[in-house]
């Protein structure tokens, strides 16, 4: 297993938020945590890119526990988040966002070879946003929305991560706009890169990730294959608490 | 006309060591929202240092390098020391400190130096004055000026051109985002602070160049004018210090030289008080582009 979270727990002050949580991630895979506002998901994603240290559980990359791994250390080992709201820096220009997401290379790699890697990255992501290349000495904060949303995800992808943990990616945007984001996270899909996303709607990320499961008030009340639970009306009932059943009838 | 060029150098002057004084504060609170009231010490304390290194028979041209090395050096260990275990506390729990660093570096200089003022001797050319034309310009003010034009320039190349700059602008906007880059914030605070500390190094030797005598409490005017500056520019913005010294610069030598001889006295009060009223109309200050301070 590639990512394995166990039995996590974890709050702000004296609340608890997740409840003792555990997900795995193959290689390759692509997982889908779903939820409704504050249920978790967020949390979850801050936990494992090392923001919050858990209060219990355990977390392994690669069969290396990562547990006490702060969060500027995550991404030498290869784990990169791009953080709900996008977090571009606004004071720095677009190639500037795109490079400090390369920063821990020279770490991983040693220099020389992060300098290479960092320049076929570059390359690679103008390529599949030729937006950002277009227009990279502008500044981070005049690009749209949508713009931001595939900066975040090219800074992300500097940092060569083994994991990519996306939370709400397409929070703000609008339909055709996150569409477009997700041809961007299907298309690294293909290319084998595995990736956590997070998401309040449902539809696109189970049409996206092999696996999908549902935090409901900081505990996970149903995990399954993407395909199957795309069908089953139980995601309904966990996710929002509305009986199925009944509610046809 | 003379006159108006002679009052416009002034105003360069005292406005451009305003602005290095507000940009050595600025940039340690905004990756660290920290106000540090111990800043003025070091300006002190890199006097002291060319005050000890002249008065050894070091060749000025050395002293300066090595004041400024001094001050950056002194600068990093007390952020080493007194305020990165601190990284991420509320202000109030800063502000202590720095009140507490102030007093502790103020006691060790009054210890190693006493109360008596130390004088500066500088080579004869700070005390000799320039003949442009028809105007008459202390070399003192020249010096200044182009000394704080070449750290504004200096300080902008690091700060825009460097992965240093990048990761400081970055840590002041979104410190947890620049985490999750592999930017480690003790790095970051490090770094700032040896560049606050470095120039707090070259204007201290600027400013007590002027001053002419160093005492272990000469730090509260430059330390006052420092935070009139960087309010007035825009706290937390370095564009914003540098428009704030300058202006502070500017508003003081109009004062000094519109005001009666008797009311000279107050000129403080009416500085004071054309500040006030700047803010007001603008209460982001000049710059009105605060960054956001480091949470």
């Amino acid at each position: 297993m590639l990512l394995e979270a166990r039995g996590i727990v974890v709050g702000y002050g004296h609340t608890r938020v997740l409840k003792g949580i555990s997900i795995e991630l193959a290689e390759g895979q692509a997982l889908a945590v779903l939820g409704a506002n504050g249920a978790g998901k967020s949390t979850l994603m801050a936990t494992l890119a090392g923001l919050l240290r858990p209060w219990e559980g355990r977390i392994v990359l690669d069969g290396q526990d990562i547990t006490d791994v702060p969060a500027e250390e995550r991404p030498a080992l290869g784990v990169a988040l791009a953080p709900e709201g996008r977090g571009i820096f606004a004071t720095l220009s677009i190639e500037e966002n795109l490079l400090m997401g390369a920063t821990s290379l020279k770490r991983r790699f040693g220099a020389a070879d992060a300098k290479q890697r960092t320049a076929e990255t570059l390359d690679r992501v103008y390529t599949m946003f030729p937006v950002l290349g277009a227009r990279r000495k502008d500044r981070g904060c005049n690009l749209s929305g949508g713009q931001q949303q595939m900066l975040a995800i090219g800074r992300a992808l500097l940092a060569q991560p083994k994991v990519l943990l996306m939370d709400e990616p397409c929070l703000g945007l609008a339909p055709k706009v996150g569409n477009e984001v997700y041809a961007a996270l299907q298309e690294l899909r293909r290319d084998g890169q595995s990736l956590i996303v997070v998401e309040e709607s449902s539809r696109r990320a189970l049409q996206f990730a092999d696996r999908a499961c549902v935090i409901k008030v900081g505990e996970k009340v149903l995990e399954e294959a993407a395909e199957s639970m795309r069908q089953d009306d139980r995601l309904l009932e966990a996710y929002f608490g509305i009986d199925a059943a009944a509610a046809e009838s | 006309m003379s006159t108006f060029i002679q009052h416009v150098v002034d105003a360069l002057s005292v406005g451009s060591t305003y602005a290095l004084l507000a940009l050595g504060l600025t940039l340690v609170f905004s990756v660290m929202n920290l106000i540090n009231f111990a800043y003025g010490m070091m300006l002190v304390w890199s006097a002291y240092a060319a005050y000890v290194m002249l008065d050894q028979g070091v060749p000025f041209v050395l002293t300066v390098p090595l004041c400024v090395l001094f001050a950056t050096l002194v600068s990093m260990g007390i952020g080493r020391i007194a305020f990165r275990p601190f990284i991420g506390a509320p202000p109030i729990t800063l502000l202590i400190t720095s009140f507490g660093v102030l007093l502790v570096v103020q006691y060790l200089a009054i210890l190693c130096f006493g109360e008596q003022p130390r004088i500066l001797r500088l080579p004869s050319l700070f005390g000799e004055v320039a003949n442009i034309g028809s105007i008459r310009v202390p070399v003192l003010e020249l010096i200044t000026v182009g000394t704080a034009a070449a750290v504004v320039g200096i300080f902008y190349l690091v700060l825009n051109r460097t992965a240093f700059g990048a990761q400081l602008r970055a840590a002041s906007e979104l410190p947890d985002v620049t985490r999750l880059m592999g930017v480690k914030p003790d790095r970051v605070l490090m770094i700032a602070f040896a560049i606050s500390g470095a120039i707090a190094g070259v204007v201290g030797l600027l400013w007590f160049a002027k001053v002419g005598a160093i005492t272990p409490r000469s730090d509260l005017d430059p330390t006052i004018k420092a935070f009139i500056a960087l309010v007035l520019g825009g706290l937390g913005s370095a564009r914003g210090a540098i428009l704030g010294g300058l202006a502070l610069g500017a508003i003081e030598v109009t004062l000094s030289s519109t005001l009666p001889g008797d009311a000279l006295g107050y000129q403080p009060a009416i500085v004071f008080a054309a500040v006030i009223a700047i803010l007001v109309l603008r209460p982001r200050g000049l710059s009105g582009t605060t960054l956001e301070p480091a949470r």
